[in-house]
């Protein structure tokens, strides 16, 4: 009992009890939900059950836990009569096209609602899975390997990695870190074109000689095979020399038919994934506690904004995109046995991996599938919600959409080709969960539809939702709200409201023809990785933009479309008002899209990140109290008392320690210093060039994952309310057009300009000769 | 169609008020002409117009005179010379008159052929062919009009009555006609009053209103014959020797028979008959023999010999169900304009009349607003006709949809589906409007106007499409009564309904057999599985009819109607509003204010019925609960509530009762009434667990917070569940509940 939450022992009758009352009371619901009202009893009915809802949401009597189940039973009653009210009162055949918007937006309708009653399910009680402590000095501690896939990404980023990898709080041999890199093999190095090939080689002997310095090891293999799986694999079972692949390994004491890796537990790092010192401080004793376990995933921490976040400045005031699924939906898969692995910041168990013959391979999401293979066969997964690597997301906009379609359409392959709701092994909740997490990614076929439902009515009148504006009131909008409502409390802390229908909205028209590809081709995605570290040199449209502006238009012209419709039906006005409310958040979103879309620059070298810390600041022989405001690679903000007599050009050290004690003294060159409201505050640069000094700020940026629970706790503080978060969204959808349209102006005359001047040289030189 | 079927529905709410038209003279009768279309005023308007009035004459009168007087009014933008209203009686001009501006106002009146006045619904046409100008003019001109005041207008009709063909086959068209402009009478002469006894009266008292279609029948019940009325004499061979001996006439040999009505017999002359009025006697050797010649008698389809007596050997009857009857449609299920009464109809010219068709939805039809009636129509229509030609849809007067009717080349639609909403239909009786609206291609001013290519054919092998809705209703509902017996008819043969009769009078079973009567009229089914009852506690389960005047109602009864309220008297005699206009009006005029004479007093409800004239309908949840009701109709003494009962065949009576419970002064012609609400119950369902949906609707507060209490024990109970289940999974164990 780590969590202590059943303190006292169940008994079969109390057990039994519980079931029961549980079933008579879902028969019940079921039944109620069912039963046609009169349609004002069922406003009653809907508004009061929503009124039920704010309640108990703001029940401060009640424990979390019990208000989220309360909670989900009445949003679930609500939603179902809904549903059913949705399906058989307002369905029909009023003609062809009619009838097929309608269809599509039921469909829609019905997906999203499966999406919403199995998210509830999954996260009907998330768990914080307590960190089991290890000694350190116990002989039983499992050896652990650390691998770093690369293959095309710059080899500081590795090195990076690599770095702070050597450097984890571990027995060190007990450890042992790998860089396996795809991006210098065989086949690589003997590419056909010459440069390519001397960029390989470069590549390389580069990182064969850091991991020399850093005493890691560096693995290559022959030929570039089933891309990160292949590489990984190649690590964990292939045998040097085997089948005429190579291996390159420094040490050695590996023999050439023994696999290059040998420990007991395998933590798989993307290479721009760094980790901190803890990582297996927290999360190796897992493994020892449970020896089914055969997964133990981290939350992916991001330190710098995805082209979203940057383009429309969310990421330092409200939670990333992927934190509700790191600091929500994992939690919630982790109660029912159904954490998966996310590709990266993962331990898994070599044992169990040999026992499935490595990495499953049929999809390009080969993570996913290999958790659930590995559920299939009975064994367990855990998630530790601590951020405990440091990555990078990706830098424009198309690569951002690259990674999402590759996640889409593997996701959808694992629904096409492994079906988890009927797989066998798997329970009934991991079956749900799993098919939740692959359903949820079709989101993309839903989106468009709602996007062009309303604009259905408006251009062509055609009968979308046959339903009174009573009937809607009493149906649709107690679901929605409750909806909402739901969400915020599960996912308010994690999720800003509606940045899910922004995220989607951004994505939908890229992915959609990759998932109906998939859906109909289910083998043909292939992988493609996912480019990081990109800059921008001044602010660009990006050229995925070209979409937005299609949505932009047909949502505009939809409004007089609505007037001459109310014009010509002037029955017509109840619909038309509704199908416009629902148009302006659509427009809303495709403003937001806009903003997105156009590609704020990129020029900082390494990302900053805010925090703050105490340190002390040493100046000569004295040492001044001070805080470190900001920290990156290249150096740290520090703010103290403006009477101390630093200036700039100033050579200070900063002495900090870690959540574990270690103290760091790192030399800082003074390059900025600002007196302001009574404070000093310092921009200052690492000054230690050499190799160790490096490995000690590496140390110091990367290694406490305390700094990174804190920068999510913090974001998190800025919840708000659905209402709040469309006028927020909607501030940031005009601003973030009004750049959009701004640049494109600038961009335009700035081309007129250049080509009218090159028209006019041309023309002058034409005149003099 | 739309013009015959709206004469019609005047008819019959008129026929009952000439009941109280006593004739001028025996073998007279004045009829307002009033009474013969729905409008008391009725305005020609327009360059050629008309208007056509349906004459009932029975088959028992020959006409010996005839007279019409009317009073009229034309506009005075009229010129005489081409202005002339012509009176044509089945198409043949008897008399014109011409409209002259200078004497707008005139009455007339004129002799009518009585030889034309054969039996028939003959047609009394005022034809107004109006102009206002030398030249030609606007034939829509608004000036153009002339106002018959139909109230002012009467048709005197001296006839003599025709002796009853001795044959039962006039029974379905002489006997029991419903072209007898007087309200009928039949008197019913009963051998007792047990419930085997009442089960043949019921039938045969249904039977003849059924014979009268829409026609309200007077009935009166006791063990003897009356003079002057057809007489219906019911029970054994004995009691119709007994019955029919003082008369010195022999009882008929066969279950069924028809005779003259016997006068009384006197020493100074011999046995005489009234052959105007007919007796009939329905009898048997034993029970089952008179009921099988009570459902011949109650079955309209049955075909009647031309004999004066008949056996009955054996009746086979079609399976009646649950809302059935005349032109219920019942949901989910499609029916062809055929089946509702309509006929292929044809409109011609330029402002031709429209169609029409009737229907009824069961009482306790749940409207949806994502349901459709759809109507499925096949419509053909003429060529040359200008493209704003259109056939508009009306339910119930409300607009609903139009069918274009757009190309000159004319046309027909195979299937033209019409979606109406399932809302705009009523439970009960609605009438589905088609009115063409068919316009010459020219129309310019002087020119000539082809109106003889105007044509619209409506096929009835067109369909409605009734929606599968529920059944379900918020009771009670008084005046459901009306528009079907609802809910005792819920079954219309009365299969799972009772009469009980709280008293051993003739006035309360005859109280009982005219609103079993009237309901049969409404559904148009017999009530051939009506049970009576003399039981003194509602012991019998389903729908329970309870009669009797106000003292002998069993103790359990006045309990359960809830009785011991009061109610405000005088009733509502004057319109809302009447009395503060007059304080209003008084205080300008500097009069003081008055004590308004008719504020109402709470009195109590028993107070008021016993204290006489007055009659009192309640309808309750059957003490045994579930979906069954108790509807009582009682008042202070047996003749009170006879004629209470008699006086529910008038409409404006009808009108009065609602809700749960209803108090009515038996005052013709307002009937001032005041009615409550009563505790609601519900019939039908909306789910498929009874018991549930009873407490759902019943008590609904209750219900909201038992679900409430539910939904936190499912809570608790889910909560406790995970956390056994994370407390396995953290000791390690394999989950089973996984």
């Amino acid at each position: 009992m780590r969590d202590g939450l059943a303190a006292a022992a169940p008994t079969g009758t109390s057990l039994a009890l519980a079931w029961g009352v549980l079933g008579l009371g879902t028969a019940l619901v079921l039944y109620l939900s069912s039963i046609q009202l009169p349609l004002d009893q069922q406003l009653y009915l809907g508004w009061g059950t929503l009124v039920l809802i704010f309640i108990v949401k703001r029940a401060t009597f009640l424990d979390r836990e019990t208000q989220r189940l309360i909670l989900a039973i009445l949003c679930f009653y609500l939603t179902l009569r809904y549903w059913i009210f949705r399906t058989f009162d307002t369905l029909g055949y009023p003609g062809l096209f009619d009838f097929m918007a309608m269809l599509s937006l039921y469909l829609a309708e019905s997906y999203g609602i499966t999406c919403y009653l199995l998210g509830i399910f999954v996260n009907i009680h998330p768990v914080e899975r307590p960190i089991i402590p290890i000694d350190l000095n116990d002989p039983n501690l499992p050896t652990v390997d650390v691998l770093i896939p690369t293959y095309n990404e710059p080899e500081l980023m590795v090195a990076t990695t690599a770095t702070a990898a050597a450097r984890l709080i571990y027995p060190k041999h007990k450890l042992k870190v790998y860089i396996l890199d795809d991006g210098g093999t065989l086949q690589k190095r003997n590419d056909p074109d010459p440069s390519k090939a001397a960029a390989a080689q470069t590549r390389y002997q580069g990182l064969k000689d850091m991991a020399a310095f850093l005493e890691i090891n560096y693995l290559t293999r022959e030929r570039n095979l089933h891309a990160k799986a292949g590489n990984v694999s190649h690590a964990l079972f292939g045998s040097c020399g085997q089948d005429g692949e190579l291996c390159y390994l420094p040490e050695e004491s590996v023999s050439p038919q023994q696999p290059a890796t040998r420990g007991d537990i395998v933590l798989i790092l993307d290479c721009d994934h760094v980790p901190t010192r803890d990582i297996l401080l927290n999360t190796v004793g897992q493994f020892m506690a449970d020896e089914k376990l055969f997964l133990v995933q981290t939350p992916h921490f991001f330190i710098n904004p995805d082209p979203v976040e940057k383009n429309l400045a969310t990421f330092t005031e409200k939670p990333s995109e992927n934190e509700m699924f790191y600091g929500g939906v994992q939690l919630g898969l982790d109660f029912w046995n159904a954490s998966f692995f996310c590709g990266s910041a993962a331990l898994l168990r070599r044992k169990h991996l040999e026992e499935i013959g490595g990495f499953a391979g049929d999809t390009i999401t080969e993570d996913a599938e290999t958790a659930l293979t590995l559920h299939a066969r009975g064994l367990n997964s855990a998630y530790i919600g601590r951020p405990m690597v440091c990555g990078l997301s990706p830098e424009t906009f198309s690569d951002f959409i690259l990674q999402r379609s590759r996640w889409a359409q593997g996701m959808t392959q694992i629904l096409m080709l492994k079906n988890p709701l009927f797989m066998k092994g798997l329970s009934w909740p991991q079956r749900l969960c799993y098919f939740n997490s692959c359903l949820f990614w079709l989101f993309g076929l839903a989106r468009v539809v709602f996007f062009t439902a309303p604009l259905c009515f408006l251009y062509f009148g055609l009968n979308i939702y046959n339903a009174s504006l009573t009937q809607v009131l009493a149906y649709a909008v107690p679901h929605m709200f409750g909806a909402i409502m739901m969400s915020d409390f599960m996912f308010g802390h994690v999720r800003h409201p509606f940045f899910s229908e922004l995220y989607e909205t951004v994505q939908c028209v890229f992915n959609v023809p990759a998932l109906i590809s998939t859906i109909f081709r289910p083998r043909s995605p292939s992988f493609k990785v996912t480019p990081k570290a990109q800059s921008l040199e001044m602010d660009q449209l990006s050229s995925l933009a070209m979409p937005f502006y299609v949505m932009l238009i047909l949502t505009v012209i939809a409004y007089p479309a609505g007037v001459l419709r109310v014009l010509v039906n002037p029955e017509h006005l109840i619909p038309v008002l509704i199908t416009w409310f629902w148009n302006t958040l659509n427009l809303v979103f495709v403003l937001l899209c806009l903003g997105a879309v156009w590609e704020k620059k990129q020029i900082r070298k390494k990302h900053r990140m805010n925090t703050d810390e105490a340190v002390e600041i040493g100046l000569g022989d004295r040492r001044l109290p001070g805080r470190v405001l900001d920290i990156s690679e290249d150096g740290v903000g520090l703010t103290t008392a403006a009477e101390a007599a630093i200036k700039q050009g100033d050579e200070i050290t900063l002495i900090a320690q870690d959540s574990y004690g270690h103290t760091y003294n790192l030399p800082l060159k003074v390059v900025r210093a600002v007196r302001k409201d009574g404070k000093l505050s310092c921009g200052c640069e690492f000054m230690g060039q050499d190799g160790l000094s490096w490995i000690e700020n590496i140390a110091y940026v990367y290694g406490d994952s305390g700094r990174w629970s804190n920068f999510w706790q913090n974001r998190r503080r800025h919840k708000a309310n659905a209402w709040k978060g469309l006028i927020y969204l909607f501030g940031k959808g005009v601003t973030g057009s009004v750049d959009n349209f701004a640049g494109l102006t600038r961009l335009l005359i700035s081309t007129i300009r250049k080509h009218g001047e090159a028209a006019w040289l041309k023309l002058r030189a034409s005149w003099q000769v | 169609m739309a013009k015959v079927a709206r004469v019609l529905a005047g008819l019959a709410s008129a026929w009952f008020l000439l009941a109280s038209v006593a004739p001028a003279a025996a073998d007279t009768i004045r009829l307002p002409l009033s009474q013969l279309t729905p409008e008391p005023v009725a305005f020609l308007r327009g360059a050629n117009t008309s208007l056509v009035l349906k004459v009932p004459i029975p088959q028992r009168w020959s006409i010996t005179r005839a007279r019409l007087q009317f009073a009229y009014t034309n506009s005075t933008a009229l010129m005489q010379k081409r202005s002339r209203l012509t009176i044509r009686l089945d198409g043949l001009p008897l008399a014109q008159v011409d409209l002259r501006p200078e004497a707008p106002e005139g009455e007339v009146e004129l002799a009518l052929p009585a030889t034309m006045l054969r039996s028939g619904y003959r047609d009394l046409e005022f034809w107004a062919a109006q102009n206002h100008t030398e030249q030609c003019g606007d034939p829509d001109a608004p000036e153009l009009w002339t106002a018959l005041d139909l109230k002012r207008s009467y048709l005197t009709l001296e006839y003599r009555p025709q002796p009853v063909p001795l044959r039962l086959s006039a029974l379905a068209d002489f006997v029991f006609d419903p072209r007898l402009p007087a309200a009928p009478q039949v008197h019913l002469a009963l051998e007792d009053l047990e419930p085997a006894t009442m089960r043949l009266a019921a039938l045969a008292a249904s039977g003849v209103a059924l014979r009268y279609q829409y026609r309200p029948v007077l009935i009166t019940a006791d063990s003897q014959l009356r003079p002057g009325v057809d007489n219906v004499a019911i029970g054994s061979r004995a009691y119709l020797e007994r019955l029919l001996q003082p008369y010195g006439v022999e009882s008929p040999k066969l279950q069924l028979a028809i005779q003259h009505l016997p006068q009384p017999r006197t020493a100074d002359r011999p046995p005489q008959v009234d052959s105007a009025n007919a007796l009939i006697t329905l009898t048997g050797a034993n029970p089952k023999e008179a009921l099988e010649a009570a459902v011949m008698l109650a079955t309209l389809s049955f075909p009647w010999p031309d004999a004066a007596q008949s056996g009955v050997q054996h009746v086979e009857l079609p399976k009646i169900t649950r809302y059935s009857g005349r032109q219920l449609l019942t949901p989910g299920e499609k029916y062809l304009l055929r089946d509702l009464g309509f006929s292929t109809s044809t409109r011609r010219g330029f402002k031709p009349a429209g169609m029409e068709f009737a229907l009824r939805l069961p009482a306790d039809f749940l409207p949806s607003p994502t349901h459709y009636m759809n109507l499925v129509l096949h419509v053909a229509y003429g060529g040359g006709m200008r493209e704003d030609s259109v056939l508009n849809i009306h339910v119930n007067g409300q607009y609903q949809a139009a069918i274009p009717l757009s190309d000159p080349r004319g046309g027909s639609f195979q299937g033209y589906q019409v979606a109406i909403p399932s809302e705009s239909f009523r439970r009960g009786r609605n009438t589905v409007g088609l009115t063409p609206s068919l316009v010459p291609s020219r129309t310019e001013r002087c020119s000539y106007f082809n109106t003889e290519n105007l044509y619209l054919t409506l096929f009835d092998d067109s369909r409605l499409e009734v929606p599968q809705v529920k059944h379900w209703l918020e009771m009670p509902r008084l005046d459901l009564l009306w528009e079907d017996g609802f809910p005792l008819t819920r079954l219309p043969d009365w299969h799972d309904a009772t009469v009980m009769l709280t008293d051993s009078s003739h006035q309360s079973a005859a109280a009982a057999l005219n609103l079993v009567a009237m309901f049969a009229q409404k559904t148009g089914v017999p009530p051939l599985a009506i049970r009576f009852s003399r039981a003194p506690g509602l012991e019998t389960g389903g729908e329970t009819l309870v009669l009797g005047s106000l003292g002998s109602l069993p103790v359990e009864v006045l309990k359960a109607a809830g009785l011991g309220g009061s109610l405000g008297y005088p009733l509502n005699l004057e319109p809302a509003g009447r009395k503060e206009e007059l304080s209003w009006l008084n205080q300008l005029r500097g009069q003081p204010p008055q004590a308004s004479p008719a504020s109402p007093e709470a009195r109590a409800v028993t107070e008021l019925v016993l204290a006489g004239r007055r009659m009192l309908l309640a309808q309750f949840q059957a003490p045994k609960g579930g979906e069954s009701s108790v509807t009582l109709v009682t008042a202070g003494n047996v003749h009170d509530l006879l004629s209470g009962c008699q006086s529910l065949w008038e409409p404006a009576m009808q009108s009065q009762i609602r809700g749960g419970l209803t108090l009515v002064d038996l005052i013709p012609p307002g009937y001032p009434s005041a009615s409550q609400p009563g505790k609601a119950y519900f019939v039908g369902s909306l789910g498929s667990l009874p018991l549930l949906d009873h407490l759902l609707h019943t008590h609904p507060w209750w219900m909201a917070m038992a679900m409430a209490t539910v939904v936190v024990l499912m809570a608790l109970a889910l909560l406790y569940i995970l956390r056994v289940r994370r407390a396995r999974q953290a000791a390690g164990e394999s989950d089973g509940h996984a």
